[in-house]
């Protein structure tokens, strides 16, 4: 992913993968190609995930949402801590959790989603070893109702078409070891 | 309070507090509705919703002051949308793991992912997946959990002949998800800030005004018990001793990777 930082600067907004560049990009941040302090960013997300297992949540993450408040004039570390406050003070409304029900939390799924699904268009669909593998990723998920198996299905393709596309030498050999992996994974699976 | 104005460096940012507090502020509006859509995804996998709603929201926090404070970033952070679908949906459901065993993965899998920041070995590990599957996932990922969506408001309904087809009309309940969408997604194209969160909002009042959702006794209370949740991962931690947990691992760690990784 070599001028990956180019790539996102273009699109800062609701871009998952680069989401920490793309906001560090969209404060001002960004010089020379280089976000400074990325390791300490880093440690805000894998020390929450580790802090957020223990209490009981999923994986946290940094948020799109933050270009917000980015938008409306926030630059400093002192945004996030007033969203840090503004997070401890939620936890006086749980009565709230009775009537947002999932008909009422489903519309946020869907947007979110069409959000993420504005990556497609980054995809080189005109190269059929790239959109085939690409492809089963994106279907496989909602279809097979797993993340994971959509995950593997193009996994799995990916060595393959590259190897025939005579492009094998461009798979890193961590894909190829995903390869066997995924397999293994579908195997247990069926077990 | 110079100090602290000093520590974030106000001058050089070109910011004040009424800025910085108005962003905060935004960006909480904007991202609140991971309080309540982790404890009904979560709820999925039978974990107790307001367990979740106050770990989420714990954690959370934390997160956003170690990014505020020790990273200086305005940036915040929550429970991410799909990993947690990831969770409840492919992991607690799919392969039928218990959530107390599924949580001590996600341990598992923090612990690997502090190490793998530390040594910065997340560089190469990123690299090693093209750019194309990598946004593949993202957008997969999207499709995923909007067909949760669809499928929880009541707009997609499972189907013998066809295995899926158009939900009921009928159902007086999928209207509450109809308005809420139309609202979401024409603040979404105005661009306002927070319009996920005012969706929310609009979609729960027309669904109290019509009956559909019963008006709650009281708006605020204590928070409620971390107990079912709390400490369960470490207690689980010895679980992960199958392949297939430890593909379960691996897995948590690939999708998080893809969620929230930087690619410098």
């Amino acid at each position: 992913m070599g001028g990956g930082v180019n790539l996102f600067i273009s699109d800062v907004f609701f871009d998952t993968a680069g989401t920490l560049v793309g906001l560090a990009q969209q404060a001002g941040y960004i010089k020379n190609n280089q976000m400074p302090r990325v390791g300490k960013a880093l440690l805000a997300d894998s020390t929450g995930m580790m802090v957020g297992s223990l209490l009981g949540t999923s994986p946290v993450g940094a948020y799109v949402e933050s270009s917000a408040g980015i938008a409306v004039g926030g630059r400093s570390g002192f945004a996030a801590v007033t969203t840090g406050i503004c997070f401890l003070l939620a936890l006086f409304f749980s009565p709230l959790l009775a009537v947002v029900t999932s008909q009422v939390t489903a519309p946020a799924l869907i947007i979110v989603g069409v959000l993420m699904a504005q990556n497609l268009r980054k995809i080189a669909w005109e190269k059929l070893e790239i959109a085939i593998p690409a492809f089963l990723v994106v279907v496989g998920m909602p279809l097979t109702y797993s993340i994971a198996d959509g995950m593997s299905l193009g996994f799995i393709m990916y060595p393959i078409t590259m190897l025939f596309a005579k492009r094998g030498k461009e798979v890193h050999p961590l894909m190829y070891g995903l390869f066997f992996v995924f397999i293994g994974f579908i195997w247990i699976l069926n077990y | 309070m110079k100090q602290l104005q000093a520590y974030f460096e106000f001058t050089t940012l070109k910011t004040s507090w009424r800025q910085e507090i108005l962003g905060g502020f935004t960006t909480f509006i904007s991202m609140a509705y991971i309080l309540f859509v982790n404890p009904s995804v979560l709820g999925a996998a039978k974990m107790n919703p307001g367990a979740v709603f106050t770990a989420s929201a714990l954690a959370s926090a934390f997160a956003c002051f170690v990014m505020g404070i020790v990273a200086k970033y305005p940036i915040a952070s929550a429970p991410a949308l799909g990993i947690n679908a990831f969770f409840a949906y492919s992991v607690c459901v799919g392969m039928g793991v218990s959530w107390q065993t599924a949580l001590a993965g996600v341990f598992v899998a923090s612990i690997i992912f502090l190490l793998i920041t530390i040594f910065k070995l997340r560089e190469a590990i990123i690299n090693a997946i093209p750019a194309d599957l990598k946004f593949a996932i993202s957008a997969g990922i999207g499709m995923f959990i909007a067909f949760i969506g669809l499928h929880q408001g009541g707009l997609v309904a499972a189907s013998k002949s066809t295995v899926v087809t158009l939900g009921s009309f009928s159902t007086p309940s999928t209207w509450i998800t109809i308005i809420g969408l139309i609202v979401t997604a024409a603040l979404m194209v105005l661009r306002v800030p927070g319009a996920i969160f005012i969706g929310m909002v609009i979609a729960t009042i027309f669904g109290m005004v019509t009956g559909l959702i019963a008006v709650p006794t009281h708006w605020v209370s204590a928070a409620p018990s971390l107990a079912p949740t709390f400490g369960v991962a470490l207690h689980h931690v010895t679980e992960i001793n199958t392949l297939q947990l430890w593909v379960v691992v691996l897995t948590f760690l690939l999708v998080t990777f893809f969620l929230i990784l930087p690619v410098p």
